[in-house]
């Protein structure tokens, strides 16, 4: 996938413009891609994905830089040679004003990781030029080569997505490839196509469901809800549980976040209608602000992985009482006087935060929140856990359960429920190709009845015929020896006799 | 460093007297707008639906270009907005004086080297904070003109001002803060939606184990840093809450 950017900008001032958070987030999901420069590009493997800009504005290197510098991704520059650190003059009826990245700038950009490459002079239609008028365009000039050398300026890509098979030709002479827009065509490297990317795209793979138990601390619900709502991606959706202990309690809590437009169920923590990876927390617990985002990294950079596990900072009136050894102290609250530790290594004494995918068997599920049941609801040291709320946190001591033995049952049943279904399938073309042989039997016992009621008539037919014949054969055989007496007469009387049927001439002669 | 020692400079135009409430009434139409109040939106909005980003409704798209109202403050507007000393009315307003003191008492018990306020306006409270070494930046120069003879007249060397904006933070070299404070600047206004960008140019510049306090109005602020937090609270400021955190890289 080649992806294309025009400005990013901490506002969006039209369709053209991304918001800086947005290209962060579109960033933060192609860590489980591979991002690679147009000359390693394949276009055959989805799991690569080039970056570009068009036209190169200066905010580029103001906003994309920092980002991209972040993640290490290297990204390619179409620049219009004729623009090069001018104002957007030519198209200020539809877009606000924009600078165009000056040389200096492009420099900068270079060094951090980009390649410039050539997007025409000027940034006409192709379509509508004279042969010498594209030739032109498509022509770099010789200091801006210079100054880049190899390696840059290698690459086109079509103005306004113009790629005519004329154009192509002229382009293939002087560039190893060139990129077109939605229309490319993936085999052929001098029209590979191109995803414009917007400002509401973003490329995780997994989806997120977070559901929020009130558990012992309904009160606490807004910070842990605030905490959701400043996450720098957001989960996809946002259920809340109302499973405390103290049901006259939650009500009024239940009905202000149905009023404020929640997903709130009642009852225990069931997974309800939920796909993709879950984040169980209570109303004590919040997330860090980077929480959802760099799980979701981790869970796309690791397909086969079931759940992912985090760090947690414990805090509250309760910690002095439930902290281990192992807690590393991370600072104190002067207004409430709470130490703040982090829970980390491993195993953990008690609780933990992370993300499950939701599964049939449910075994990731019960491993990962065995600890929070523990923790929030049904410990008898409650009186000391109570008071401890946590702060969700992913640091660099996070474990992934690569194929845990759910999964690998879950791959199991998948097998299983593969092979199975093959068996109902073959069941199925069984029991059609029986319908059909019952079918053509009965065809078959229609054609032979009628056949044989055939064969009856004929042979009665056969019989009256025989037994007509035989009549017959009587009846001749009467009349012959009929005849035989008559001649047998006349020859004693010498008179030949009047009624003699059907003599030979040669008879009748003698 | 005291309450009582904050300084005020010679020249102070426009001076309004502590009980004139002008300052402040000129101060609360410069506040911070909410996201949102805008007329009209050239960007994502549709005939349906409002845009997702300023929440405006769809602007004919005839005649010239119009922003999505969502336009961050330019230096130039700030500037301007820094003609006078005062702007937002801080100066003997009690109010105020409690914010610095909020920010004071949530700081962390240690000794800091290298501090670092993030649009210090005129140094209100730059010059209170401690430190070996304090550095007030801010977008606007007139803004850090103030500041600079702020701190002239409270006599004070170890804190210096630099013009600077805050998505232009690689001028400092990495790591090199033990505190970072920023008060009043994380707001659409003045960052869009830039948010996660901008925590991470503030996190670059903190050391290992540094602390970055922020205080900005509860209603406001939408971000949460992907550190370490160890203190939040609120408290009454104006017509709104102030909301304070602590955090720990």
């Amino acid at each position: 996938m080649i992806i294309c950017y025009h400005k990013i900008f901490p506002v969006a001032k039209t369709h053209w413009w991304l918001t800086v958070d947005s290209f962060h987030r579109q960033m933060t999901g192609l860590r489980a891609y591979d991002v690679v420069t147009l000359d390693d590009y394949d276009p055959t493997n989805t799991e690569q994905v080039v970056v570009t800009f068009d036209g190169v504005y200066d905010n580029v290197l103001k906003h994309a830089l920092p980002v991209l510098s972040k993640f290490g991704y290297p990204f390619e520059l179409f620049v219009i040679g004729d623009w090069i650190g001018r104002e957007n003059t030519f198209d200020q009826a539809v877009e606000p004003p924009c600078r165009f990245a000056s040389l200096d700038e492009l420099d900068a950009l270079v060094a951090g990781g980009g390649r410039v490459q050539w997007h025409t002079n000027s940034h006409p239609r192709l379509a509508g030029l004279p042969a010498m008028e594209v030739e032109r365009e498509l022509t770099v000039p010789e200091a801006l080569a210079r100054r880049y050398g190899p390696g840059h300026l290698e690459w086109f890509a079509y103005p306004h997505g113009d790629t005519r098979e004329e154009d192509r030709a002229l382009v293939r002479l002087r560039f190893k490839g060139a990129l077109a827009c939605d229309d490319g065509d993936a085999s052929d490297r001098h029209m590979l196509p191109r995803t414009l990317v917007f400002e509401r795209h973003d490329f995780f793979r997994s989806k997120v469901t977070v559901r929020v138990s009130l558990g012992n601390h309904p009160w606490l619900v807004g910070e842990s809800l605030d905490s959701l709502e400043r996450q720098s991606v957001r989960p996809d959706a946002i259920q809340v549980s109302a499973d405390s202990t103290q049901p006259a309690a939650v009500e009024p809590i239940i009905d202000a976040l149905k009023s404020a437009g929640m997903d709130v169920t009642k009852g225990g923590m069931e997974d309800g209608q939920a796909d993709g990876f879950i984040v169980r927390m209570t109303a004590g617990d919040r997330l860090r602000g980077d929480y959802i985002a760099e799980c979701r990294i981790a869970l796309d950079q690791t397909p086969n992985a079931s759940s992912v596990t985090t760090d947690l900072l414990a805090f509250g009136p309760g910690i002095e009482g439930s902290r281990s050894p192992a807690d590393e102290r991370v600072g104190r609250s002067r207004r409430d006087g709470w130490e703040v530790y982090r829970r980390g290594g491993d195993p953990y004494p008690l609780g933990r935060g992370g993300m499950y995918r939701r599964s049939s068997e449910g075994a990731a599920a019960l491993h990962l929140d065995q600890p929070l049941y523990e923790l929030y609801d049904y410990d008898a040291s409650e009186h000391i856990l109570e008071g401890t709320y946590r702060e969700l946190c992913r640091r660099e001591a996070m474990t992934i359960h690569h194929r845990t033995l759910a999964q690998r049952r879950s791959k199991e049943v998948e097998r299983l429920n593969a092979a199975y279904g093959e068996v109902v399938a073959e069941l199925e073309r069984f029991q059609e190709a029986h319908r059909e042989n019952q079918a053509e039997i009965v065809r078959v016992n229609l054609a032979y009845g009628a056949l044989h009621a055939e064969f009856q008539r004929v042979s009665k037919a056969y019989g009256l015929l025989s037994a007509e014949l035989v009549r017959v054969n009587e009846a001749f055989g009467e009349q012959r020896a009929l005849a035989e007496g008559l001649r047998a007469q006349a020859g004693s009387d010498g008179r030949p006799g009047a009624r003699a049927p059907s003599r030979p001439a040669s008879d009748r002669a003698d | 460093m005291s309450l009582s020692d904050r300084c005020e400079p010679d020249v102070v135009p426009n001076r309004t007297s502590s009980r004139d409430i002008s300052a402040y009434r000129r101060a609360d139409n410069y506040a911070p707008r909410r996201w949102g109040r805008t007329l009209a939106c050239f960007g994502a909005a549709t005939r349906d639906r409002p845009c997702y980003l300023c929440h405006g409704p769809r602007s004919s798209r005839s005649g010239r270009w119009r922003a999505c109202a969502l336009e961050i403050q330019t230096s130039d507007e700030l500037d301007r907005f820094f003609s006078v000393f005062d702007p937002w009315g801080y100066e003997g307003n009690g109010e105020d004086d409690r914010r610095v003191a909020q920010m004071l008492s949530a700081l962390p018990e240690l000794s800091f080297d290298r501090v670092l306020d993030v649009g210090c306006g005129s140094g209100y409270l730059t010059v209170c904070l401690p430190g070996r070494k304090v550095v007030g930046i801010d977008l606007s120069p007139n803004a850090v003109h103030w500041a600079v003879k702020r701190a002239q007249r409270c006599g004070l060397s170890h804190v210096a001002f630099e013009v600077g904006s805050i998505f232009e933070l690689s001028a400092f070299s990495q790591e090199s803060f033990d505190l970072i404070v920023v008060t009043g600047v994380l707001y659409r206004q003045y960052i869009g939606h830039a948010s996660v960008a901008v925590m991470d140019g503030l996190m670059r510049l903190l050391k290992p184990g540094g602390h970055l306090v922020h205080a900005h109005i509860e209603e406001w602020f939408e971000l949460s840093f992907p550190m370490s937090r160890i203190e939040r609270k609120t408290y009454p400021y104006r017509d709104y809450f102030h909301l304070v955190e602590v955090y720990r890289k």
